[in-house]
């Protein structure tokens, strides 16, 4: 199952010595998930070369040594609860468009670890990142290893030409520094996704994530220090330290949106179309928000 | 064809030479560095001085393959200038007012820049856009467009632009492979970025097929 074409030695030994022993065990630990996440890696249909590399740098040790922690954080911090998996194509061009929740991109990573366990064959949701992290030190090389690419249009529409499934906030900074008060509303949607979709004829999957914003309750984002920080802004949650704390995180996808048109149309037909995909987001987050209620509140009564 | 190439002593250079000269082209080389034992009709002169045009007068070049830009950051600013605008300036006028039919510019993909959030996959439509970053690469830029410029300012003259990546091969020689030579290749803060490059073998015969055309 393991592809030795290209090796990360003993870290891999291990992994290939373990597969057949412990993955009949019970799921429950960080050994598990480097070996379980290093075969859904092998299972993606990319075009890595020999050594584990695709065109864009995206590298497949680099994934399987990040994916396993955040497949924690998915299994058993945020307790991931995905909706509708299938709604996600299984193969050719698509774009995930959803909401930001929470006031860092910890919606992102689930979003990304979502599609790589839930579907089969895994597929890799590959996010236009902020640009000001692609000037980060570390961090800037580091996620494009992993597939997330600063967001330009040229490179989004060359990913989608590739046939491969985008991940889009079109809410951008706005959408993360979202405070807890407005966990379950949007911010006004760019319009640059839709036109690409238009130009190259990708089907748009909404998606909801909710809980988000419990796990990283913003109540205020200091602007001015953020920007000494060379980031769009620092969040200040009510507990002071910048960490997210475990709470219950859900994830939605919706039925594909289809849009036929050049990408060369006004702005306000453009906008229609936004509008459309921003109700389907709305929708899911209003019910998802009602279904969120009703469940404390029956956790409470039983209480 | 009679070609001259203009940066002969270099290492892609040479190569070029010896490959049009199997193809039995007539080569002519000028460079201010040394060729000893050139197998070529070689020059030992800077193209920006007069002894240069003399060359240009008497072998009547039909194609020009100017490769003697410089990207070394330890020139300075000043001195690198000079050679890579003066020089291109100098190539092209020379050509102009010597007949030649084809005027080939082996420029760099340096033109672009590499931003850290710009585009992986460069196009040739794309303008110069780091030059904010980094105003070191202001004489290339200056170079490359005034070569793209001689075609309409000499419109009899044909006028080729290559903006070539980095190149490795079995010379080891270049920007990148002395990136890479060392034993550790040194990363500044976690920066890893991607960099394309070409067989120095294949830039040749780029460079010979532009010359047939």
């Amino acid at each position: 199952m393991l592809n030795c074409a290209d090796s990360s030695t003993s870290a891999k030994k291990r992994n290939s010595a373990s597969l057949d022993s412990r993955s009949r065990e019970t799921p429950n630990n960080l050994d598990w998930a480097f070996v379980k996440v290093a075969e859904l890696v092998d299972r993606l249909e990319i075009p890595f070369n020999s050594l584990g590399v695709d065109p864009y740098g995206l590298s497949k040790s680099h994934l399987r040594t990040a994916i396993p922690i955040f497949t924690a954080f998915y299994r058993h911090y945020f307790s991931v609860r995905t909706r509708g998996i299938g709604h996600v194509p299984a193969r050719g061009r698509a774009m995930l468009v959803g909401n930001h929740s929470g006031g860092i991109a910890i919606d992102a990573a689930m979003v990304v670890v979502s599609c790589l366990l839930e579907m089969d064959p895994p597929r890799l949701a590959q996010g236009m990142a902020e640009k000001f992290i692609a000037r980060t030190p570390f961090m800037g090389s580091w996620t494009s290893r992993v597939g997330q690419l600063p967001g330009l249009p040229e490179q989004a529409e060359r990913l989608l030409n590739d046939e491969r499934l985008l991940l889009v906030f079109p809410e951008g900074a706005r959408g993360t520094a979202k405070l807890f008060r407005d966990r379950y509303s949007l911010v006004d949607f760019g319009t640059g996704f839709m036109r690409l979709a238009l130009k190259t004829n990708t089907p748009i999957v909404p998606f909801a994530v909710l809980g988000g914003g419990e796990a990283f309750p913003t109540v205020a984002n200091a602007y001015r220090l953020g920007r000494l920080l060379g980031l769009p802004y620092f969040p200040i949650v009510a507990y002071g330290v910048p960490l997210p704390i475990p709470a219950k995180i859900e994830i939605d996808y919706g039925t594909p949106l289809r849009f036929s048109g050049t990408g060369n149309e006004d702005d306000d037909i453009v906008n229609r179309h936004v509008g459309k995909v921003k109700d389907a987001i709305a929708g899911m987050l209003a019910s998802g928000a009602t279904r969120r209620r009703g469940e404390r509140s029956e956790t409470d009564s039983v209480r | 064809m009679r070609v001259l190439l203009v940066g002969a002593s270099g290492a892609i250079a040479r190569k070029l030479a010896r490959h049009l000269l199997r193809e039995r082209h007539e080569v002519i080389g000028i460079d201010r560095r040394p060729w000893i034992d050139a197998p070529l009709t070689f020059y030992q002169l800077d193209v920006r001085k007069r002894a240069a045009e003399e060359v240009f007068r008497k072998t009547r070049p039909q194609v020009v393959v100017h490769m003697a830009t410089v990207s070394a950051l330890d020139l300075g600013g000043e001195q690198r200038h000079a050679i890579n605008l003066g020089g291109t300036r100098a190539v092209f006028e020379y050509s102009r007012a010597h007949g030649v039919e084809h005027c080939v510019f082996a420029g760099r993909h340096t033109f672009y820049g590499a931003g850290p959030d710009s585009p992986l996959f460069h196009k040739e439509d794309e303008p110069p856009q780091e030059l904010n970053r980094f105003p070191e690469l202001s004489d290339l830029v200056a170079a490359d467009l005034y070569a793209a410029t001689a075609l309409w300012r000499s419109p009899e003259l044909t006028t080729t632009v290559l903006r070539l990546c980095y190149t490795l091969g079995p010379s080891g020689a270049g920007t990148l492979a002395g990136f890479l030579r060392g034993r550790r290749v040194p990363l500044v803060l976690g920066f890893d970025p991607l960099f394309q490059f070409m067989h120095e073998d294949d830039v040749v015969i780029a460079l010979a097929l532009t010359i047939d055309r």
